[in-house]
């Protein structure tokens, strides 16, 4: 058979019958399918980067959570470290506020001779005057004499006593037990 | 625009000539498809499938009532097809013949097909339908009729049975074409090699199964044409009864070139033995039949 000849066809033709589509038209599903096959490709990019940027976003979500245990923690620490340092503080204020205060408490202590014994001290000062101190003594055994040894103390440690007062039933008692109440400023004219 | 023409776009059918656009090759209508090629004649149907490879395998005949033969193996026939397309011969219901003077005026083929009055004057007939072959180098041309509701009836019987015609053809008149054809490119290439040398008479013969057609060619001349169907079965006297006669109108030396449907034909060795000395030429090769049949 010669390859130029087509055999014949005596069948008659079909009057819709349409030519081949020009081969150039080839690109059309050919682009169709690359596309197609360029869709897929790049959804399973976007898919492959999605559960990336998820498992990226856990790792962030637990780091944020770590570091927010960790402020938690970091925080009651502080707070800890606040109280410790505010207690410090107070300490070292009281400290301050009564260092004045341990020249009248050594003065009085010493002041108590053999024999003599104290059964409360108590020093107060308030706001409106902190320069006057209020002190209350109770003494189990010495009496008056006992209460002006401790005058006399007080004033070599420079401290004027005002507001005297003995709170006793015999307020003469030489040996028994008495209550001084008194105010103590600190003597100026020394001081300078 | 239809789905179908949505998917034919895609699939690139829609690239490929339709399956029954007759003047496509039949390999380019049905790339990597199996198709069936049919030989029906008035008494035997024979038939051969052409697989997705283009290599023929399932071969078989039957002998019968053709459309009795059509009904009974139509599943059988479309189980060996992908969609059920087929080439088919018909051997039986034509005539050739060989006029002269015909028109040979640009686009008369597709005229001959529509409206073959306008062509052949008072030749035409109707309910028949026309092909024809012009000898390039003188007035006579070879004209095959066949009638119209053989053709209708064939493709109308195989629509019935599942089959779909992608073409209905003549064998022996294809055969006798391709005939023609290698003995013009025998002829140029002996004009080619031996300038002036004549080329001298040429008998064609063409067999397919019963079938046959001769033509008688004297130098660029046809000269005489004969053609019968249903003419013989396994004896070959009545074709020999027939060439014969034009072999020896044709002279002495004459060439004898044949073709049969099928490889191993006895008729080659019983003309050798007739006309001691003739010039016996089998260019007969395997399925040739089946390969003119899907343009193989």
């Amino acid at each position: 058979m010669s390859k130029s000849n087509i055999m014949h066809d005596l069948k008659s033709d079909r009057p819709d019958l349409s030519p081949p589509l020009p081969v150039v038209m080839m690109l059309l599903p050919v682009l169709f399918y690359l596309s197609a096959v360029g869709s897929v490709g790049f959804g399973g990019l976007c898919l492959m980067k999605i559960k990336q940027a998820q498992s990226d976003e856990q790792r962030e979500v637990d780091s944020e959570q770590m570091a927010s245990r960790t402020r938690t923690t970091l925080v009651a620490e502080q707070k800890v470290i606040d109280e410790t340092h505010a207690k410090a503080r107070e300490v070292e204020t009281w400290m301050k506020s009564t260092q004045p205060l341990m020249e009248i408490v050594t003065a009085v202590v010493n002041s108590v001779k053999t024999g003599n014994t104290l059964s409360s001290l108590r020093l107060s000062r308030s706001q409106d005057k902190p320069d006057h101190v209020d002190m209350r003594v109770e003494i189990n055994s010495g009496g008056t004499i006992q209460q002006q040894e401790t005058v006399q103390a007080l004033m070599k440690s420079n401290y004027q006593t005002f507001r005297d007062d003995i709170i006793s039933p015999d307020k003469s008692d030489q040996r028994g037990a008495v209550t001084y109440t008194t105010t103590l400023v600190k003597s100026a004219t020394i001081e300078e | 625009m239809t789905l179908k023409d949505i998917k034919d776009v895609l699939t690139f059918r829609a690239f490929r000539p339709e399956p029954d656009d007759s003047t496509a090759p039949w390999s380019r209508r049905f790339i990597r498809e199996s198709t069936l090629a049919l030989n029906i004649g008035r008494r035997r149907v024979s038939w051969m499938a052409l697989d997705k490879r283009g290599e023929f395998r399932d071969a078989g005949s039957m002998e019968g009532d053709s459309k009795e033969i059509i009904t009974q193996m139509g599943p059988e026939w479309r189980a060996l097809t992908d969609n059920g397309w087929c080439s088919v011969s018909l051997n039986h219901r034509f005539v050739i013949t060989l006029e002269v003077n015909l028109s040979r005026r640009a686009g008369l083929e597709m005229q001959l097909r529509s409206n073959p009055k306008a062509v052949l004057g008072a030749k035409s007939e109707r309910g028949k339908k026309y092909t024809l072959q012009h000898n390039a180098e003188s007035n006579t041309s070879v004209l095959l009729s066949c009638d119209e509701e053989a053709v209708n009836k064939t493709v109308t019987m195989l629509k019935d049975a599942g089959l779909n015609a992608g073409r209905v053809s003549v064998g022996v008149y294809g055969m006798m074409l391709d005939l023609i054809e290698q003995v013009s490119d025998a002829r140029r290439a002996r004009a080619a090699t031996n300038p002036g040398d004549p080329f001298g008479s040429v008998v064609m013969i063409a067999c397919n199964e019963g079938s046959v057609c001769v033509l008688s060619q004297r130098e660029e001349q046809w000269t005489e044409l004969r053609s019968r169907s249903d003419l013989y079965t396994d004896d070959m006297t009545p074709v020999l009864d027939i060439i014969l006669p034009l072999i020896q109108n044709a002279g002495p030396n004459t060439n004898v070139v044949f073709m049969n449907d099928e490889a191993g034909c006895p008729l080659p060795d019983l003309l050798r033995q007739r006309i001691p000395g003739a010039l016996v030429s089998d260019v007969t090769v395997p399925c040739q039949m089946w390969k003119l049949l899907t343009d193989s």
